[in-house]
């Protein structure tokens, strides 16, 4: 309550709402946006972990692709030419002397249609004993040139027989091979085993690196059982030469239908294939066109060793991926998936930053527009407020203080009926709380409030009833200055309708006496005219008679005489111009005012009537529509005020003053008792008294008095003390005229 | 006899012997009454030829009057004149209106009074 008994300026509200605003990216607001942040930067790496595996995954699977698909074209050629090898070899098992025509038949084809093959000779084994047999033999075969070209100083010798094609091995005819190491190790392993070998990589010829391929020749028809029977029964080998360039060329390479130029079957690889020399280390036998690569400080993606068997010799191929492999796009995926997933966790962060910062936005609004209410309801002229539904104030702004003169932290707590000007007002308010609704309405009422500063306050108030909340919220707006000038007004309206009715009392006083007086002489000259013209026309028959005559003019004249004497004295009813002598049971009158006086009355009014039997029959006379309407009013007046009445009737004729006295005693009536002295002290002027009037019980007082004095009637007033009652007496003169 | 015998209420004591008396002298047998009620009494018994009643009468009205004598079936279809001092057009159409057959402002003229009431009774 002591803030908001501040008083703070609307320029403050603003500053502070600013820099409340300046919060709104504090950390500590925005942390679950960052927090968020992290987390998301933290699944990038996973996302690009993750999309580097699979690319890895699918990069090392083309690789292996592509090293496949060189060392399957790799183990093709050599299949190949070990066919052609053994297709030689299975020619000296079927016949018994293979002779030069039958070897340059069968070796021919193949060496002209693999240009791996440099040559496919038959290699014979010749002891140093048996050398001129075996140049002889070489000779009656065609070969008349043939001469032995070795300076093997040992006894055996490996001597080139046949080779094919002759054209590009005819220079080889004769030549030892048993001085070639490889070629002699080759040799005997294959003699040895009975099983075909190869030689390693090295210079078959000058500058031309190749390897051979051999095949044991036994003697036709010997045993190979035994190592023994292989040494005694060996022939030779047959030996297919291959020039390794041309070799892994026609196995790795594309050969273009026209010319001899190669290309390589795949770019995204780099490979270079070696041997091992006699000390075990290795040495290159073929590189790939890219291989420069690979003795570079090029890092490739991807690099493995394959072995591979070129007849039975194991050879080494290195593969390493070139900078294509895989693409661009692929090498730079998981980099790419790193970027897209941190701009997303941005992205993110963004939305969620501004998601939470507009929450926080939309709260501050809300936090100035609360302010700005409060501003409102702080400097608001009208009450705003609310109390519970035992009436009491929980709720109230500064207003308070204009319209009831006290802070409103006093009035927080006390009941609204302390503020109520006085019972008729509080009653009006009570209506209100007696309405039983199940949901929310609204009651707009005008009541009397208490001021401290001033006598009263006129307060418009606004009720919202609220059963949920069980709670009135209450708007009061001061409308003293409204209210008393619409009273004056009111008031002006009213002292002007009593003017006028005593106006036309006046007036109608004065036409009633003429029109009695009329009656009244027209009654009496009657009698005096009729008897004189009796008289004046002898229509007597005795003195007597004519004295009589005019004993009774004379007694009519005496009566205008006491008519004029008393000419004031008005008798008998005149409404509005027109005569309506009546006569009617008090019953009846009594009747039609309590009927009326029933349907109209408030609801909450319980009226009790009391009337005895002798009064119901007493009979009046005169205006019956006025004498109902001043009992009407009676009642009316009577039970202003009070939700409870007893009004008691009684008549009776008096027959001395000769008039009807009819009483109407109302219950004790504190505001009726007030405005009934107010009656009579202001009796003389009545209008200038309709001032203090309370709800209009002068006027009515003073209506029924005109419209009894019109038509002769008397009305009293009177009260017999605050908690005895109030009396209204009307007193209806007999019908005598 | 009971043909000429006319009911005078009147409550001013000179003209009902003015009225009575120039009936009388006229032929005609006159009963009067002061006031309505104890005229209304006599006609519950008695039939008489005419009614001759002031409005304004001290106890009920001509008007209540000749109401009550209209309930008895002996005299329910008897002349009535109002005599009033009142003399104003609607006041003679409205005791016109109300049964009576004539009605006669005062002061009379005594010369003609007899001749109008027989003329009325007669018609």
């Amino acid at each position: 309550m002591s803030d908001e008994k501040q008083t703070v300026s609307y320029d403050k509200i603003l500053r502070d709402a600013a820099h409340k605003g300046a919060g709104i990216h504090s950390i500590k607001k925005t942390y679950p946006a960052y927090l968020i942040l992290i987390i998301l930067l933290v699944l990038s790496f996973f996302v690009r972990d993750i999309v580097s595996n699979q690319i890895e995954g699918e990069l090392q699977s083309e690789f292996n692709k592509s090293t496949t698909n060189v060392i399957s074209r790799i183990e093709t050629v050599n299949l190949r030419n070990l066919e052609v090898l053994f297709s030689m070899s299975g020619l000296y098992d079927l016949i018994i002397d293979v002779v030069r025509d039958y070897f340059e038949l069968y070796a021919t084809i193949p060496t002209r249609t693999y240009t791996s093959i440099s040559g496919i000779s038959y290699i014979a084994q010749v002891p140093k004993r048996s050398l001129s047999e075996f140049v002889f033999y070489v000779r009656s075969q065609g070969y008349y040139d043939f001469e032995v070209q070795s300076n093997n100083e040992s006894d055996l010798y490996y001597l080139i027989n046949h080779s094919i094609p002759y054209s590009r091995n005819i220079h080889r005819i004769g030549f030892d091979l048993a001085p070639e190491k490889q070629m002699f190790n080759a040799i005997e392993y294959a003699r040895d085993n009975n099983k075909a070998t190869s030689t390693g990589f090295y210079n078959t010829r000058p500058d031309t690196l190749g390897i051979y391929l051999i095949t044991p020749i036994y003697k036709y028809g010997t045993e190979r059982e035994d190592l023994n029977d292989r040494r005694n029964n060996f022939a030779g080998v047959v030996a297919v030469e291959l020039n390794a360039q041309k070799f892994f060329e026609t196995a790795l390479l594309n050969e273009f239908l026209v010319g001899t130029t190669y290309t390589p079957i795949d770019t995204t690889i780099a490979y270079k294939i070696y041997d091992k020399d006699e000390n075990g280390e290795l040495f290159t036998i073929y590189s790939s066109t890219n291989a420069d690569l690979i003795d570079s400080d090029y890092k490739p993606m991807i690099k493995k060793d394959e072995t591979i068997l070129i007849g039975d010799r194991e050879i080494t191929i290195r593969f390493y991926t070139t900078p294509t492999f895989g693409g661009q796009l692929t090498a730079n995926m998981p980099l790419a998936s790193l970027i897209i997933s941190i701009l997303i966790s941005f992205a993110f962060f963004g939305f969620v930053y501004a998601v939470v910062t507009s929450r926080s936005r939309a709260l501050e609004l809300a936090d100035r527009m609360t302010r700005s209410q409060r501003r409102i309801v702080e400097t608001s002229k009208d009450i705003i407020a609310v109390m519970k539904f035992d009436r009491n104030w929980i709720s109230m702004n500064p207003a308070a203080k204009d319209i009831f003169g006290v802070d409103e932290i006093e009035v927080i707590g006390t009941s609204f009926d302390d503020y109520v000007y006085d019972d008729e007002n509080l009653r009006e308010f009570n209506k209100i709380l007696n309405i039983k609704a199940d949901h929310e309405v609204t009651e707009r009422t005008y009541l009397k409030m208490k001021s401290q500063t001033e006598k009263f306050r006129w307060v418009n108030w606004s009720f919202t009833i609220s059963p949920k909340d069980n709670l009135i919220y209450c708007i009061g707006r001061d409308v003293t200055i409204e209210k008393l000038a619409e009273e004056q007004t009111m008031l002006q309206q009213k002292q002007l309708k009593l003017a006028e009715l005593f106006a036309r009392e006046a007036i109608e006083s004065k036409n009633f006496f003429m029109r009695k007086m009329s009656f009244q002489l027209r009654n009496s000259l009657t009698g005096i005219l009729g008897f004189l013209q009796m008289v004046t026309g002898k229509i007597y028959e005795t003195e007597e008679e004519r004295d009589s005559y005019v004993k009774l003019a004379e007694e009519s004249s005496e009566e205008i005489f006491t008519f004029v004497s008393d000419m004031i004295e008005a008798t008998v009813i005149q409404d509005k111009g027109t005569v309506s002598f009546e006569s009617s049971k008090l019953a009846d009158i009594y009747n039609a005012a309590q009927s009326h006086y029933t349907m109209d009355k408030d609801v909450n009014h319980n009226v009790k009537f009391i009337i005895d039997d002798d009064t119901k029959k007493v009979k009046v006379f005169g205006n019956i529509e006025t004498i109902t309407i001043a009992m009407y009013s009676a009642f009316d007046i009577l039970s202003t005020g009070i939700e409870k009445t007893e009004i008691i009737i009684q008549a009776q004729e008096n027959n001395y003053e000769r008039i009807v006295e009819v009483q109407i005693l109302g219950s004790a009536n504190k505001l009726v008792s007030e405005m009934i002295g107010m009656y009579k002290l202001n009796s003389e002027n009545t209008i200038e008294a309709l001032k203090y009037d309370k709800d209009d019980i002068l006027l009515k007082i003073s209506k029924i008095n005109a419209y009894f004095n019109i038509m002769g009637a008397k009305l009293t007033v009177d009260s017999l003390g605050v908690e005895d009652g109030n009396l209204i007496t009307f007193r209806i003169p007999f019908n005598k005229v | 006899m009971s043909k000429s015998k006319i009911c005078v209420i009147e409550d001013n004591n000179p003209i009902r012997m003015l009225f009575s008396t120039l009936l009388r002298k006229a032929g005609y047998e006159v009963v009067d009454f002061p006031n309505g009620q104890t005229a209304v009494e006599w006609l519950k018994t008695n039939k008489c030829f005419g009614i001759i009643t002031d409005i304004l009468l001290p106890d009920i009205s001509g008007n209540e009057v000749l109401n009550l004598v209209r309930q008895s079936p002996l005299n329910k279809d008897v002349p009535a004149i109002a005599v009033t001092g009142y003399s104003d057009y609607d006041d003679k159409e409205k005791f016109l209106n109300f049964g009576f057959k004539h009605y006669m402002t005062k002061p009379v003229d005594v010369n003609t009074f007899v001749t109008e009431i027989g003329r009325v009774f007669n018609s």
